[in-house]
């Protein structure tokens, strides 16, 4: 017989009301029932599916990457009708429109680039590098700004000054310059995507440092913080156990909007000649290399600045809608 | 008592160094705590209660600083200063290195219960998580055994239904069901001593007492002694054994309860007393405390009590009293600090009472000792 158990039982007051409130499930919830939220989730989980799949796919990936390929993406896909095959056009011999173009072919949906890759196969392609790049990059941002930034806002004083005049330093040099000063640097001057992965991750680190930094400096002066101090868990463990999993909601979103960020400043690294290299099906670079191809053929710009305009707004729709269902003022 | 007691504190004085000034939160208080007794650290806010109990553990914080005196439990120095051959202090060679305190003393040997139950647990992480992990921490027990305990001690507070509570958050537990987590988790380590800093502020009347009467029988069961931190006096007369009554960082009066109730030796604690509503009397009204206590930063001279005290002499404005022993009971002895007691024989009786009104002391009011 428990001591006290008569005593407790009127104090008791489990309210599934309020579990309803809180917590992962109640955080879907609330994206679901975001229409804007809700189809961001969906572009997501779209791009997120289709690099899946390229993933997998290694006889894909090999002949995106090869000079000339004679294997279409659509031929997977039965939606798409190709009655014969027309075989793609060499190197050097121009290139074929979309399908909906008078001398277009449903084997090749939105035309071959200049090299006679099946333009649809590379866009699809293309996804893959793009979600690697956003989340790696973000990834590489968040893990670097929440080691900076917990560290500096829990220990204060002269930690906190050293970490942050570095950070802030970092954070006072436009993003792109010190991007692409970088990723010339690091590479030796040939530029891979790799690097540029690389630098836009370790440039976003201020930008995480200072955002887990504020969170901290509130969370520090929590009752379970001097508790947990009290009962002996060693600064390590209270930054790892307490600190950090309770200054994560704010962080969460700001690297879910990161992420088409980051996509974004690939692509245009890519464009500019410092990510992507050719052949890599970047949608970025697949942007620099159809410039040059305006006139003739206007299409081999449009895919892929479509591409990354979709997957983008997929992940900033998803951001907000992320943000107001983490948001305890707007619970209702 | 004959034996040695299971804590000693003396002469401690922790102060704040802030850019106003020296902060003397805690300014040389000396007190006792036998094994299985409930020892009182009373006073109002700001008076240092909570920094001197915070001092025992070593967890001041900047700006703060324990600059002197003597911390023993059970034998071992969790804070002692001695002077070095340059003349300077220096903190003593068998004083407990900072990892000793945290893995053997903090948690295993002395808990600590909050004030606010409401932010004392980590949100994000379940109750019974919390307690596990707590318990697996201080205690060589597997996973699996941790779980069992943790539930066993959330049953020993009275929490219905232990198994299910177990994987609840801590926000759907009510503040006195998590106060009682709170009281699990301090005693899931079976401490020898449980500092108590509040526990019961937060709470409504009748869940504080529901706590109390839970802390009274698990204290008799685990023969746990407590440091219980409070400006209740009421509180006070319920659970305590022996009281301290603390003043701008000072211990002014230390009696066993009964003599502290009954035979007040201090002005303050009788103005304390006097200030609260009793059962057993019918006053049409209650006497406050005049004024606010002032800041520690710049104590008054001699007694620190003289601007608010109704006794005050002119001698108290010169004499400041340390607390010496005016009477005994129960073979404990019971110290004040007011020379209007002939143990201080500083002529109070021959000198003039200060004018009758008591100077309000300026200040903020509120604990501005930088708790």
């Amino acid at each position: 017989m428990a001591i006290g158990e008569s005593q407790g039982g009127g104090e008791s007051g489990p309210s599934k009301e309020v579990e309803a409130k809180f917590g992962w499930r109640h955080t879907i919830t609330k994206v679901k029932d975001d229409t804007t939220a809700r189809w961001g989730l969906y572009v997501v989980g779209f791009v997120l599916l289709i690099s899946l799949y390229t993933l997998i796919d290694s006889n894909l990936s090999r002949l995106t990457l090869g000079a000339i390929s004679d294997f279409t993406f659509a031929e997977a896909l039965p939606i798409f009708d190709h009655p014969e095959r027309i075989p793609p056009p060499g190197e050097g011999e121009g290139h074929l429109p979309p399908a909906f173009h008078a001398d277009g072919s449903m084997s090749y949906p939105l035309g071959t680039d200049p090299n006679g890759r099946d333009y649809f196969t590379r866009i699809v392609y293309g996804a893959q590098v793009s979600v690697s790049v956003g989340i790696v990059s973000t990834l590489i941002g968040f893990v670097g700004g929440t080691v900076i930034g917990s560290v500096a806002g829990f220990y204060g004083g002269k930690i906190d000054d050293l970490l942050m005049r570095v950070v802030e330093t970092v954070y006072a040099i436009p993003p792109l310059i010190l991007i692409i000063v970088f990723t010339v640097f690091v590479s030796g001057g040939s530029p891979d995507i790799t690097y540029a992965i690389l630098g836009v991750g370790i440039t976003f680190i201020p930008v995480f440092a200072r955002i887990i930094r504020s969170e901290v400096l509130s969370i520090r002066e929590m009752d379970y913080i001097e508790a947990a101090r009290a009962s002996g868990v060693k600064n390590r463990n209270i930054i790892l156990r307490h600190v950090i999993p309770n200054s994560f909601a704010p962080v969460l979103v700001y690297a879910t909007l990161q992420i088409g960020v980051t996509i974004l400043i690939v692509a245009g690294l890519s464009f500019l000649g410092y990510g992507a290299q050719p052949p890599t099906p970047d949608w970025g670079e697949m942007l620099n290399v159809s410039h040059g191809y305006m006139h003739s053929n206007v299409w081999l710009s449009v895919w892929p600045g479509i591409a990354i305009l979709i997957t983008i707004m997929g992940f900033n729709l998803f951001g907000d809608g992320l943000q107001d269902a983490l948001d305890p003022r707007l619970k209702n | 008592m004959s034996s040695e007691p299971l804590l000693r504190v003396e002469n401690l004085k922790t102060q704040f160094f802030t850019d106003a000034g020296t902060v003397r939160a805690v300014d040389g208080i000396s007190f006792e705590v036998h094994e299985g007794e409930i020892v009182g650290l009373v006073g109002e806010s700001g008076a240092g209660k909570s920094v001197a109990s915070m001092s025992l553990l070593r967890l001041v914080e900047h700006p703060g600083e324990i600059v002197g005196g003597e911390i023993t439990y059970r034998g071992e120095t969790i804070f002692g200063l001695e002077e070095g051959p340059d003349g300077e202090l220096r903190e003593r060679e068998d004083m407990l290195s900072n990892e000793a305190v945290r893995d053997r003393i903090r948690g295993n040997e002395i808990a600590v219960i909050f004030q606010d139950p409401m932010e004392s647990l980590n949100p994000v992480f379940t109750v019974g998580g919390q307690l596990r992990e707590f318990i697996e921490l201080n205690r060589d027990l597997s996973g699996k055994e941790a779980r069992a305990e943790a539930i066993r001690m959330l049953r020993e507070v009275g929490i219905p239904d232990p198994e299910e509570r177990y994987e609840e958050y801590p926000h759907q537990f009510s503040g006195g069901m998590r106060q009682r987590v709170l009281i699990a988790m301090a005693l899931a380590c079976e401490p020898s001593l449980i500092i108590a800093d509040e526990p019961t502020t937060a709470l409504d009347v009748t869940v504080e007492g529901q706590i109390i009467d839970l802390v009274d029988d698990l204290q008799e069961k685990y023969g746990t002694s407590f440091i219980w931190v409070t400006h209740d006096m009421g509180v006070v007369a319920e659970i305590c054994d022996r009281v301290n009554v603390m003043y701008l960082g000072e211990v002014i009066e230390q009696a066993p309860v009964d003599e502290l109730f009954h035979d007040t030796k201090h002005p303050y604690t009788q103005a304390l007393l006097n200030s609260m509503p009793r059962p057993d009397r019918t006053v049409g009204e209650l006497e406050p405390i005049e004024g606010v206590m002032p800041e520690a930063i710049s104590p008054p001279s001699g007694c620190r009590f003289h601007p608010r005290c109704p006794d005050a002499r002119e001698v108290c404005q010169r004499v400041h009293p340390e607390p010496k022993e005016v009477a005994r009971a129960d073979g404990y002895p019971h110290n004040a600090a007011c020379v209007k007691h002939d143990a201080f024989d500083v002529g109070y009786d021959e000198s003039p009472p200060l004018e009758a009104e008591p100077r309000l002391t300026a200040g903020t009011p509120g604990g501005e000792d930088g708790e």
